[in-house]
C-alpha cells in the first residue's frame, strides 16, 4: 500500500470513529450506513471494471443472495447472525464461480448480457420464492455476536464501516501488489497479459469471486440492519445504481467507490419533494459523466491536486 | 388444443415485438459491433408516445402513427449523434455498454416523468369480431401486430438488397475498413443503423399497446428478450432474430400458459444464458462468431 | 535444437496462411523469419506463443511438445514476445510494464497479496529499474506506457519480455518505425541479449540491413511456405528469396 492511500485509510479511520459522536442526528447517521453499503458492493465492482477490466451488471444478484440467505438462515433456521452472514458470502462466492467460468470467457457486451441474465434469474427467484413473494417478510433478526446484540444506529454504523475499512485494507493491498499490476495489465491488453505468463482465466474469476463476497456481505449487514426485505430492492436497477456509483467516483480509483456512494445515495434524500425526476436525473448524472467526466471524480481531484504541486 | 393454440398466438404476438427488438439490435450490431441495450426503451417510447398523441392531443391515427416514428427517429439520432458518436472511436467496448445504458435511463427518465407509472393503452386499430381457428381466439389487433413485423421484415430486407443505401450499410457490415475505402460514408450508416433501430423499435410498441398495455419500466425486459431473440439466431443475422424472437414468445406463452406465469421473464433468461455459455453462435447460428469474440 | 516446428499449417477460412511448415531454431542463436507482408510470419508467431491455435503439425519447445499447452504456460517455459502492433499497457507507468513480466516468477497468490501491508518487494523495483536500464529506458520509468514514442514502446516490450526471464523471445518487426540511430542501437541490443543472457532469439523483421547484420541463421516464408533457408550471404544470393522480394514491390 503506498504512503498517500495508508494515510488516506488513517484518516477514513479516525472519521468513523468520531463521526457518531459528533453528528448524533439518527437520519444521518442511517444515510451513513446506507452509503457504506452501497460503497461495499461498489468495491467489487470497482476492482472488477477498473483493474481487470471485466464488467458486471449483476451484481444486485450477489447482493439480494447475501441479504436473503442470511435472513432465511437466521429466521427460519434459527442459525446464529454471523454464521448465517458467513454462509450467505460462501453461498455467492460458490454461485459466482460457477458463473463466473463461463461467464468470463465471454467479453464486453456478451459478459454484460450474462451477469444481467444472472441478476435477473435472481430477482425472479426472490420474487416467486423468496418468503412473502413480492411483498417480502420481516422480523429478521438483528445482528448479535457473543450474546451481544446491536440495537442502535450508531451501532450499525460502526460495524458497517468497519467491514469498509477491512475491505478496503484488502483491496489497496491487493491493487498495490504485483498481482494487482497483472490485472491492470489485462485490462490494457489481454494478448500481451497471457504470453507474460498472466493466468488471466483465474486471476478474472478470483476478482469477481471477490466483488461478489463484497456484494452479498453488504446484503448481508443490509438484511439485520433494516430487519425487513423484499425483492425490490434486489433488481437490475441496483444493479445500475452501483454502475454509476462507480463510474461517477471513478472506477480505477478504489476510493472513487465511497466517493460514488456518498453522491449516489445523498441525491434521493435531497430529491425527496421531486419523486418523478429520479430516474431522469440519474439517467442525465451517468451519461453527463461518461461523456465528459470519464475518469471520475476521485482520479480527477488527484489530477488537479498533482498538478497543483508541480506548480 | 384449443388452449395450446391459444398460447401459441399469444406468442406469436410478443415474439413479434421480440423479434423487431432483435432485428434492432442487429441492424446496430452490425454497423458498430455495439449491443444498444436502450433498444427495448423506444418500444416503450413508441406505446407511450402513440397514446399521447392520440389520447392527450386527440390527434387522429395516422398523423399520430407519423409523429411518434419521427420522435423515435429524432431521439435514436440524438443517441447516436450525442452518446455514441463522441465515443466510438475510443473503441472501448466497457465505455460504449455503459453509455447505451445510460441511455436508457434517460429515455426512462423522461417517459416516467412524462407519464408516471401507470400503464398505458389504446384501442386497437381496426375494431372488428375477433377470429377463430379451431377454437382459439384471435383478436384483429393480433393479427395487425404480426403482419406490421412482417412487412417490416419485408420492407427491411428490400432496403438491405435493392436500395444503395441499404447495400451500403450491408458492406460495411461485412467490412468496415473495405467499406471505407470504397467511399462509404461509415459515420452515416453508424447513424441511419441508429434510426432505423429507433424506428422500429417504436413500430412494435405502437403495435403491441393495445393488446399489453405499457408502461415506462418495460424496456430493460423488452431490451434482454430482443437480445436473446437476437443470439438465438446468432447475433448479426436477421431472419435468425425473427426466429428467435417467435420461438422465444412462443416458449414464454407455453410456460406462463402451463407451468407458472411468474417464471415467463425467466425463461429468456435461461435461454439466453445457455447459449452466452454453451453455443455463442447462436441455436440457429453456425460457430463463425466464435472467432470475432477471442480475445 | 531449442525450438522445432514441424507441418505446421493453418488456415483463416479460405486462405491457407501457413502451408506444412518446418524448421528449427538453435539454441543461442539469433534466427531471423523473413518474407513479405502477408507471408504468415505473424501468424507463425501467434502459434508459437499459444495464442493462435494450429490447424495440424507439432511444435517442440526444448525437446518437449507444446501443443496443446495455453499461452500462458508457454510463458512459463521460457517463451516470451513482442507485438507487431504494439501490445504496451498504455496505462501503467514504464516501470510498472516491467512488473507485470516480472509477475510470472515472483507472484504471490491472490488472498496473500490481499493481507500483505508493504506492498511490491523493493527488489523488484530495483530489478524493474535494472531491466530498464538495459534497454535504455531508465529515465522513462515513472511515464505512462501510452505517452511513449513508438521506438521506446517497442523497448519497453522488450523490456517486458525479458522480465519474464525467457529463454526465448520471438520479436515481431521490432524495428518498425523506428529511425536509423533507434534501428542501430536494437541491433545491438538483440546481440547483447544473445550473447550475455544466452536468450534465443527469433527474429521477424523488414529491416535487411539489421536482419543481416546479426542473424545466424534466416527462414524465408512466401505465401505460407518455406522458400529458403540458410545464412545471410547463401540468402541475400538465393534467387527465389530475391524474386519473392522483387515480386513485392
Ligand atoms: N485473424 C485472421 N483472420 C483472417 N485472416 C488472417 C488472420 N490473421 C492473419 N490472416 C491472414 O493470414 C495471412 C498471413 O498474415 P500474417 O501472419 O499477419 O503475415 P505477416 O506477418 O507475414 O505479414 C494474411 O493473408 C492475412 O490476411
Ligand atoms: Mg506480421
Amino acid at each position: 500500500m503506498s504512503k498517500g492511500n495508508a494515510i488516506g485509510l488513517f484518516f477514513l479511520g479516525i472519521f468513523v470513529i468520531f463521526f457518531p459522536q459528533i453528528v448524533t442526528d439518527n437520519y444521518i447517521l442511517t444515510v451513513g450506513i446506507f452509503i457504506g453499503i452501497n460503497a461495499l458492493v461498489a468495491m467489487g465492482l470497482s476492482i472488477l471494471m477498473g483493474y481487470a477490466g471485466q464488467i458486471s451488471l449483476g451484481q444486485a444478484g450477489f447482493y439480494g443472495l447475501g441479504a436473503y440467505v442470511s435472513a432465511i438462515l437466521s429466521l427460519k433456521f434459527g442459525l446464529p447472525v454471523p454464521i448465517s452472514v458467513f454462509i450467505s458470502i460462501l453461498t455467492a462466492s460458490l454461485i459466482a464461480v460457477i458463473l463466473a467460468i463461463p461467464s468470463l470467457r465471454l467479453k464486453g457486451h456478451y459478459l454484460a448480457v450474462a451477469t444481467l441474465g444472472f441478476g435477473e434469474i435472481i430477482h425472479i427467484i426472490l420474487n416467486e420464492w423468496g418468503p412473502g413473494g413480492p411483498s417480502g417478510f420481516g422480523d429478521i433478526p438483528p445482528f448479535s455476536i457473543f450474546g451481544y446484540t446491536l440495537r442502535s444506529t450508531v451501532e450499525y454504523f460502526y460495524l458497517i464501516w468497519m467491514f469498509i475499512i477491512l475491505a478496503m485494507t484488502f483491496s489497496l493491498n491487493l491493487i498495490h501488489s504485483l498481482t494487482g499490476k497483472a490485472l491492470r495489465a489485462i485490462h490494457d491488453s489481454e494478448l500481451a497479459s497471457v504470453t507474460l505468463g498472466i493466468n488471466i482465466t483465474k486471476l478474472k474469476i478470483k476478482v469477481f469471486v471477490l466483488s461478489s463476497i463484497y456484494a452479498s456481505l453488504a446484503g448481508a449487514l443490509y438484511a439485520h440492519y433494516v430487519t425487513f426485505l423484499s425483492p425490490s430492492g434486489f433488481s437490475l436497477f441496483y444493479s445500475i445504481l452501483i454502475l454509476m456509483v462507480v463510474v461517477i467516483g471513478g472506477m480505477t480509483n478504489i476510493w472513487g467507490a465511497i466517493a460514488g456512494a456518498i453522491i449516489i445515495t445523498i441525491l434521493p434524500e435531497i430529491l425527496r419533494g421531486f419523486k418523478e425526476i429520479d430516474i431522469l436525473i440519474y439517467g442525465l448524472i451517468l451519461t453527463f459523466c461518461l461523456l465528459f467526466m470519464r475518469k471520475g471524480i476521485v482520479p480527477l481531484f488527484i489530477e488537479i491536486w498533482e498538478k497543483r504541486i508541480k506548480k | 388444443m384449443t388452449l395450446f393454440l391459444q398460447f401459441l398466438f399469444a406468442g406469436l404476438t410478443t415474439g413479434s415485438v421480440y423479434a423487431l427488438v432483435g432485428i434492432g439490435f442487429n441492424i446496430i450490431y452490425n454497423s458498430t459491433s455495439i449491443i444498444n441495450l436502450a433498444q427495448g426503451e423506444f418500444v416503450v417510447l413508441g406505446g407511450l408516445m402513440m397514446w399521447f398523441f392520440l389520447h392527450s392531443l386527440q390527434l387522429p391515427f395516422s398523423v399520430s402513427l407519423c409523429l411518434t416514428l419521427l420522435t423515435a427517429a429524432i431521439i435514436g439520432l440524438i443517441q447516436e449523434r450525442l452518446t455514441i458518436k463522441p465515443l466510438l472511436k475510443k473503441g472501448d467496448l466497457l465505455l460504449m455498454i455503459m453509455v447505451t445504458i445510460a441511455f436508457s435511463i434517460l429515455i426512462r427518465g423522461i417517459l416516467m416523468f412524462k407519464f408516471g407509472k401507470d400503464p398505458y393503452t389504446y384501442a386497437p386499430f381496426t375494431e372488428g369480431e375477433p377470429i377463430e381457428i379451431f377454437g382459439a381466439i384471435i383478436t384483429q389487433q393480433t393479427l395487425w401486430v404480426i403482419g406490421i413485423t412482417a412487412l417490416c421484415i419485408v420492407l427491411l430486407y428490400l432496403f438491405f438488397n435493392k436500395t444503395m443505401t441499404g447495400r451500403a450499410m450491408k458492406a460495411c457490415s461485412l467490412d468496415m475498413k473495405a467499406a471505407r475505402l470504397m467511399g462509404i460514408n461509415v459515420s452515416k450508416v453508424v447513424m441511419l443503423s441508429f434510426l432505423i433501430s429507433a424506428v422500429i423499435g417504436a413500430i412494435g410498441g405502437i403495435a403491441i399497446t393495445p393488446i399489453s398495455l405499457m408502461e415506462y419500466d418495460k424496456g430493460a425486459m423488452l431490451s434482454v428478450k430482443g437480445f436473446c431473440a437476437a443470439i438465438m439466431g446468432g447475433l448479426g443475422k436477421s431472419r435468425g432474430a425473427v426466429v428467435g424472437g417467435f420461438t422465444l414468445g412462443m416458449l414464454e406463452s407455453l410456460t406462463a400458459g402451463y407451468i407458472h406465469s411468474g417464471l415467463k421473464d425467466a425463461i429468456a433468461l435461461l435461454i439466453m444464458l445457455f447459449i452466452l455459455f454453451v453455443k455463442p453462435a447462436g441455436i440457429f447460428g453456425k460457430t463463425e462468431i466464435l472467432r470475432l469474440r477471442k480475445f | 535444437m531449442i525450438l522445432e516446428i514441424n507441418n505446421v499449417s493453418k488456415s483463416f477460412g479460405g486462405i491457407k496462411a501457413l502451408k506444412n511448415i518446418n524448421f528449427s531454431v538453435k539454441e543461442g542463436e539469433i534466427h531471423a523469419l523473413i518474407g513479405p507482408n502477408g507471408a504468415g510470419k505473424t501468424t507463425l508467431l501467434n502459434i508459437i506463443s499459444g495464442i493462435e491455435k494450429m490447424d495440424s503439425g507439432d511444435i517442440r519447445f526444448k525437446n518437449i511438445s507444446i501443443k496443446g499447452i495455453p499461452p500462458h504456460k508457454r510463458a512459463a517455459l521460457g517463451i516470451a514476445r513482442t507485438f507487431q502492433n504494439l501490445e504496451i499497457f498504455g496505462n501503467l507507468k514504464v516501470f510498472e510494464n516491467i512488473l507485470t513480466g516480472l509477475y510470472l516468477k515472483n507472484q504471490k497468490g491472490f488472498l496473500k497479496s490481499g493481507i500483505t501491508l508493504k506492498g511490491i518487494d523493493k527488489d523488484l523495483i530495483i530489478q524493474s529499474f535494472s531491466i530498464l536500464e538495459y534497454v535504455n529506458l531508465l529515465n522513462k520509468k515513472d511515464e505512462l506506457a501510452k505517452n511513449l514514442p513508438v521506438g521506446e514502446q517497442r523497448l519497453l516490450e522488450l523490456g517486458r519480455a525479458l522480465a519474464t526471464d525467457p529463454h526465448l523471445i520471438l520479436l515481431d518487426e521490432p524495428a518498425a518505425g523506428l529511425n536509423m540511430r533507434e534501428t542501430k542501437n536494437l541491433s545491438q541490443l538483440i546481440q547483447k541479449i544473445r550473447d550475455e543472457k544466452a536468450i534465443t532469439i527469433l527474429l521477424v523483421e523488414h529491416d535487411m540491413e539489421l536482419v543481416m547484420g546479426i542473424s545466424d541463421m534466416i527462414t524465408v516464408l512466401n505465401f505460407g511456405e518455406v522458400i529458403a533457408e540458410g545464412e545471410p550471404l547463401m540468402i541475400q544470393k538465393n534467387p527465389s528469396v530475391i524474386s519473392a522480394y522483387l515480386g513485392e514491390d
